[in-house]
């Protein structure tokens, strides 16, 4: 290319995201993005394969697999990119997010946003496969530009993981609470003015988090035992707004109860409850995740979720 | 028909293609709000052809010739004769390149047959050469030959070239026959 244009380097580490039938190895899905060459013309991509998943079947330990990948070879590559199925893609983006402290450069998550059939809208029909091609293209894309954060790219509307909720549409799955999305596919790919530019501070990694938090709904006759208790090592809650949790949850003593509201309590907070408000479930969920492993003392814990390192706190 | 061009270099490759009675996009901006509502992909999906000059770099040139290759649209990669962007060229000689994406050289002199040419086989309606070759015989009182010799004398043209040089002033500027253009299927 151009010496006008230098090349970025993108590392593209597979989840999944692809319906792929069966036996599909990891040369074949090698193979098959490379042949997706199309790539080959905005950045240079290496590719590295986990698995390869329906994103409902994705574990916290291969999303955690995937953020030692990036950590490993943080400074080899301009940008990131992880393929991954829509299904769970909140919760593995946030999880991401929240095992760097301080990201300079740009992780977008993509994968394919149909199903396989075809989609018809109005006048159009949307071949999976094309939608495919052009995420993950896009994703590419914008591993190379002047952005950071975790990203996810799954339609023409780019959102940021801490700020994404589920979208009830077919063709933009995903929106955004609190900001406007910070990209837009129109020609090219249009960064907004608020997405935040890439820093050339350095980056630390969190590679430690817990899979045993234990995410609660409540619900009448809900009923969770002290020895069921004891498996765990925080409770996220999204809470009651009159009295935030049961009476009959036994363990603020023992284990700190996140409670998620959407307005600020009415009743006393009884210690070891750690109320949270403005910001997103899986944002909330895994960022217990990472800072209940650097420390169970429930008032550093409550300083460390209010932090609002990624921007996400509403 | 809608054609996008993206253009960074000083040929003006827009107003080219405009001449010819094509609808031009570089930018959003040139879109109609509408025209881009319930976009899947991205808005290339909404033009019929796609002219890029690929010798002189723009930011998102190599994202949208890999969209254009994705979307299969026709699509003509234009660069000077003298100045072959040869990386870009190797890549587009691949055989996995599909069919509608053409690679050509300009010179000042020809790019305007090269767009014609191209924009004739995504539309027939355009007409591949602006060449006058049709005979027309068009009979003339004696007042009306003197004064056309007047004015051609005047204006420096021979009177086949003023009469048709009028003659496209009238197309160009005759907003009803441009958009029957436009509604012509």
């Amino acid at each position: 290319m151009s010496s006008a244009l230098k090349r970025k380097r993108v590392r593209v580490v597979y989840l999944g995201g692809i319906p792929l039938s069966e036996p599909s190895t990891p040369q074949y899905i090698n193979d098959m993005l490379s042949q997706f060459l199309e790539l080959q013309l905005v950045a240079d991509v290496e590719v590295r394969i986990i698995d390869n998943l329906a994103g409902a079947d994705i574990t916290w330990s291969m999303v955690g697999e995937a953020a030692r990948d990036i950590a490993a070879h943080y400074d080899e590559f301009d940008g990131f990119v992880i393929m991954h199925g829509l299904d769970n893609v909140l919760y593995s983006a946030n999880l991401v997010t929240f095992m760097f402290h301080r990201l300079t450069k740009p992780i977008v998550f993509t994968g394919m946003a149909h199903n396989e059939s075809t989609t018809q809208t109005t006048d159009q029909v949307v071949y999976p496969i094309i939608g495919l091609q052009t995420n993950l293209l896009t994703a590419v894309q914008l591993a190379t530009m002047n952005c950071r954060g975790v990203i996810l790219a799954y339609g023409p509307h780019i959102v940021r993981a801490v700020r994404a909720v589920q979208h009830q549409g077919v063709i933009q799955p995903l929106d955004s609470i609190g900001e406007e999305e910070i990209a837009r596919i129109q020609f090219g790919v249009q960064l907004l003015p608020h997405a935040p530019e890439r820093l050339s501070d350095s980056v630390e990694f969190w590679p430690e988090f817990s899979e045993t938090v234990r995410l609660v709904q409540f619900y009448p006759g809900f009923r969770l035992s002290e020895s069921e208790a004891a498996q765990y090592s925080a409770i996220v809650a999204v809470g009651y707004e009159e009295q935030l949790v049961p009476t009959n949850l036994p363990l603020l003593e023992t284990i700190p109860v996140v409670v998620l509201l959407s307005k600020p309590p009415i009743v006393p907070v009884p210690e070891g409850v750690i109320i949270m408000q403005g910001i997103t479930l899986p944002a909330l969920l895994t960022k217990t995740m990472v800072a209940i492993r650097r420390t169970t003392d429930p008032v550093k814990l409550a300083r460390a979720l209010r932090r609002n390192d990624h921007d996400e706190l509403l | 028909m809608i054609v996008y061009v993206l253009n960074t270099s000083d040929t003006d490759i827009a107003q080219l293609v405009r001449t010819t009675g094509t609808t031009v996009w570089t930018s959003v901006q040139d879109a109609p709000r509408h025209a881009l509502e319930g976009l899947t992909l991205n808005a290339l999906e909404r033009v019929n052809a796609i002219i890029l000059e690929i010798a002189h770099p723009a930011d998102e040139l190599y994202y949208i010739l890999a969209q254009a290759i994705i979307l299969q649209k026709p699509t003509l990669c234009l660069y000077p004769k003298n100045k072959e962007p040869r990386e870009v060229l190797q890549h587009l000689s691949k055989r996995t390149i599909p069919a509608s994406v053409t690679k050509r050289p300009y010179t000042t002199a020809t790019i305007e047959e090269t767009v014609r040419k191209f924009l004739n086989a995504v539309d027939y309606s355009i007409p591949a050469s602006d060449i006058p070759n049709i005979k027309f015989t068009l009979r003339l009182t004696t007042t009306m030959e003197r004064y056309l010799d007047w004015l051609a004398q005047e204006r420096q043209l021979n009177k086949a070239e003023y009469l048709r040089a009028m003659l496209k002033r009238e197309l160009d500027n005759d907003d009803t026959y441009q958009q029957f253009l436009k509604n012509d299927p």
